[in-house]
């Protein structure tokens, strides 16, 4: 085609509204960065706004957009804004539902929680993530609060079924959490990336809000854990909230309450990869500084892990946050490594393990773990010699029938 | 037979079926009862209609006869809108210059043909598509009158709008 210089500024806006409402919605960011008229008439245009709202009301698990109509779309947009009204008066006449968080509501589809951390500064952080429903990637997890002069500024109202979402509550101190995130279209849960902060704190215990939401159901559940002693917690899940919006089953009283103990062993460092042909095989190392005497505790781990999963890890970076549900014997369980940034950043890397080994001090022999004449090898400080010699241990067992 | 005037005093006789693929005359022809009609006065006149309005007629020649699109059959209108396809007919009528596209996307809008407002935009969407906006204003002759502090702003809340 002749590429004659047109000039487009010629075509009166009513013409370019119908060119830009026949472009993907994902296409028309780029259009309003091309001058102030653009902008304007982007931003100006009930009709545009109405087709992105549409558009994004179509994103029910994942529905091909292309085949709804304009009606459907509305017609879902109203009925997802009135299931959240609702949800919304529910939150707000059950205040008492929420433990331990000072301030949690919704806001027509965002569920944000926060935690006053003094000075009435609220530290209330949630994040939008593209949706790859409307065809675009997903990024890198950051959390960050969104700029406040966004058009998705604070508290600024999204229809819930357009993307990820994920709400963090930054609490005092050291405890802190994260919810789990969900996939609004397709119902696809992240689970890991709820990895629970610990207080170590004199509370000995933690409340964190879970928030579970898919293209079939809402439910809020909060997760007590509460210390019992060195590396075991008891974790108690109550379902708060329950609403199937299909079948409009609706539980709001506190029926399900599921108590289970789980054991938590956390600030483990990896220390060594070893890589077979098959798997990758990660030592790790206890570096707890708590010191209550537990014999049966294991202070080393040797994971398995399919090869994929490892590539990219290097030994000083992660520290590690796992959570394995073992109590007599160890067995297999989601690990996630957890990559620490100042501030609110994390990266997560998640992986299935399968725990092949564990060292205890008397695999070092050592008359006792606790014996004063055998003060606990560090592995992170300048005793190389323990953690040589926990490596030669755990290749010898990588060599051992299990 | 139908007589369309254009607002450059061009005189045209065309077949009323041909006509009627206009919603604006056919509205008018069936309001007045005439069968003259002075369809497009656009834009104050600033463009030369003759060109545009022929191919818009080689336009509706071809169409003629087809049902029209009707306005309460409003899933058939978004299909319409959002499929991405052009017939190979279409295609071909509608390479044109972008001042053509432009100015037959005007005559579409004014006298209401809405197959070919779909054809005419979707080709201008189709030119966008995977283009940055330096190349959009590059190829439609648009000034960039932001200042940089303003479109990094933009830049900024388009983040969060959508992916870049």
């Amino acid at each position: 085609m002749e590429q004659t210089s047109a000039n487009g500024g010629a075509l009166p806006a009513e013409c370019w509204e119908e060119i830009i409402l026949r472009l993907p919605p994902s296409k028309i960011p780029s259009i309003r960065l091309l001058n102030r008229r653009f902008c304007e008439l982007i931003d100006g245009s009930p009709v545009i706004k109405y087709y992105l709202d549409l558009f994004s009301a179509g994103l029910e698990e994942g529905a091909d957009t292309g085949s709804l109509s304009i009606q459907d779309r509305q017609q879902k947009l109203e009925s997802y804004c009135s299931r959240w009204e609702s949800f919304d008066r529910a939150e707000r006449a059950a205040p008492l539902l929420l433990p331990d968080i000072d301030d949690a509501y919704v806001d027509k589809g965002f569920f944000i929680c926060g935690e006053d951390a003094g000075g009435g500064k609220e530290d209330i952080h949630f994040m939008r993530l593209p949706s790859p429903a409307i065809g675009l990637t997903q990024k890198e997890w950051t959390i960050q609060a969104p700029p406040a002069s966004t058009p998705y500024g604070r508290r600024r109202a999204i229809y819930p079924p357009l993307d990820l979402f994920a709400i963090s509550v930054l609490s005092q101190e050291e405890s802190s959490f994260q919810i789990e995130m969900f996939h609004m279209s397709d119902g696809t849960r992240y689970p890991n990336y709820g990895v629970m902060g610990f207080d170590y704190g004199p509370r000995q215990r933690i409340n964190g809000i879970r928030l579970e939401l898919t293209g079939r159901r809402i439910s809020a559940r909060v997760l007590t854990l509460t210390r019992l002693g060195r590396g075991a917690f008891e974790r108690n899940v109550q379902d708060l909230f329950v609403w199937d919006w299909r079948t409009g089953e609706k539980r709001l009283e506190r029926t399900q309450t599921r108590i289970m103990t789980a054991r938590f062993i956390d600030e483990y460092r990896l220390i060594g990869t070893v890589r077979r042909s098959d798997k990758n095989v990660l030592i790790l190392w206890d570096t707890s500084s708590d010191t209550t005497n537990d014999h049966m505790r294991p202070h080393g781990l040797i994971l398995e892990t399919k090869p994929r999963n490892v590539s990219g890890l290097t030994v000083p970076d992660y520290n590690m946050n796992h959570e394995l549900p073992f109590r007599e014997s160890h067995s297999s369980g989601v690990v996630a490594f957890t990559l620490r940034h100042p501030g609110f950043e994390a990266t997560f890397v998640e992986m299935e393990a399968r725990v092949v080994g564990v060292a205890t001090p008397f695999d070092f022999d050592l008359e006792s773990p606790d014996s004063p004449a055998h003060p606990r090898p560090s592995l992170t400080g300048p005793d190389r010699l323990w953690r040589h010699r926990f490596l030669d241990i755990a290749s010898s067992r990588l060599l051992a029938p299990m | 037979m139908v007589l369309l005037v254009t607002s450059d005093n061009k005189n045209f006789v065309v077949d009323r079926e041909v006509a009627d693929r206009s919603v604006f005359v056919k509205n008018t022809l069936e309001a007045r009862g005439l069968s003259i009609a002075t369809p497009p006065m656009l834009n104050g006149g600033c463009f030369e209609l003759t060109s545009p309005f022929l191919q818009v007629l080689e336009y509706c020649q071809h169409h003629r006869g087809e049902p029209l699109p009707t306005t309460d059959d409003a899933n058939a209108d978004e299909n319409r809108k959002r499929t991405t396809d052009i017939g190979e007919w279409d295609r071909k009528f509608i390479t044109v210059d972008h001042e053509m596209l432009f100015e037959i996307i005007l005559a579409a809008n004014y006298l209401d043909i809405k197959p070919l407002l779909d054809v005419g935009c979707k080709t201008i969407g189709n030119m966008v598509k995977g283009k940055s906006p330096e190349e959009v204003r590059k190829l439609f002759d648009i000034v960039n009158d932001f200042t940089p502090e303003e479109e990094a702003q933009i830049k900024k809340e388009n983040e969060w709008a959508e992916d870049p």
